[in-house]
């Protein structure tokens, strides 16, 4: 009988965290697509010391404002298993997407909880927040 | 104080390291083409290359002690602590207490601090080489993740 083994810690933290960032940018492009805008999803390349190199998605996504940006930061960050930024591309106003115990939470940049939980009506108005003029 | 301010100050300091390293190398040159050009008195040339290796940790040095000083400020007046850790355990909190810091940009800061060390206490080993520009890179990476101002 072959024994396959079992992969090592990190790379299966690496996969959950891979999948985690999957799903987080299927979310946000069908929201993107029920208001009918535009969504691009390119890859970046991330480095993590106890990941090694990985890739995963980004999202730019047009709204009739302006262009937002959905970018993965670290799975490592201190204070949460995870950090995506969201920002629009105009006046480069950023929130923090921060992953804690599987679930997602938003924070301004000066660590303020966002008075929203994630979801849609969170990402609209967000996507309203950042974009405006 | 603002970050930008300290920023500014980050960025004099290699504008300075880059002069300085331009400046000793072109004496070095000079002095290779024309020995006479110096009178011996002022410049004794084995000290070139010499000066030129350590011009790195000089400014790493000081660019550390900017970096440290603003982090202490930042601790008492940003996060309000009275107390007065050491610099390895104040990376490692002020990272803790402005939340979401990715590790990566931890991990190198203490890599600096650890060549710090090395500069300083001339008995510790030396960690792998680390150019000052890098070095420069990192800490001003980190600090440009804290507050606007404190």
């Amino acid at each position: 009988m072959t024994q396959v083994a079992a992969p090592a810690p990190h790379l299966r933290e690496r996969r959950r965290w891979k999948a985690a960032l999957d799903d987080l940018a299927d979310q946000i492009q069908s929201w993107a697509k029920a208001r009918r805008w535009p969504v691009e999803r390119p890859t970046v390349e991330l480095e993590e010391r106890r990941l090694g190199k990985y890739r995963a998605p980004s999202l730019h996504v047009h709204t009739g404002n302006g262009a937002l940006v959905v970018e993965p930061i670290a799975r490592y960050v201190t204070a949460g298993d995870g950090r995506v930024d969201i920002y629009g591309l105009l006046r480069f106003r950023k929130l923090l997407l921060i992953r804690e115990k599987d679930a997602w939470k938003l924070y301004t940049e000066d660590r303020i909880p966002w008075p929203l939980p994630w979801g849609e009506k969170a990402f609209v108005n967000l996507a309203a927040a950042l974009t405006a003029p | 104080m603002r970050l930008k301010d300290i920023l500014t100050q980050f960025d004099g300091i290699t504008g300075e390291y880059r002069i300085c390293r331009i400046a000793v190398e072109r004496l070095y040159l000079q002095f290779q083409q024309d020995p006479t050009s110096f009178p011996r008195s002022q410049i004794h040339v084995p000290e070139l290359p010499r000066t030129l290796r350590r011009l790195e940790n000089t400014f790493l040095v000081h660019i550390f002690a900017l970096f440290e000083a603003a982090l202490r400020e930042l601790w008492a007046n940003a996060f309000h602590k009275t107390t007065d850790p050491p610099v390895s355990v104040l990376i490692d909190a002020v990272g803790a207490a402005r939340k979401f810091l990715p590790s990566n940009f931890i991990d190198p800061v203490h890599h600096v601090r650890e060549l710090r060390n090395a500069i300083v206490h001339l008995h510790l080993p030396a960690p792998p080489p680390y150019t000052f520009v890098k070095a420069a890179h990192d800490l001003r990476a980190y600090l440009s993740l804290m507050p606007r101002q404190w």
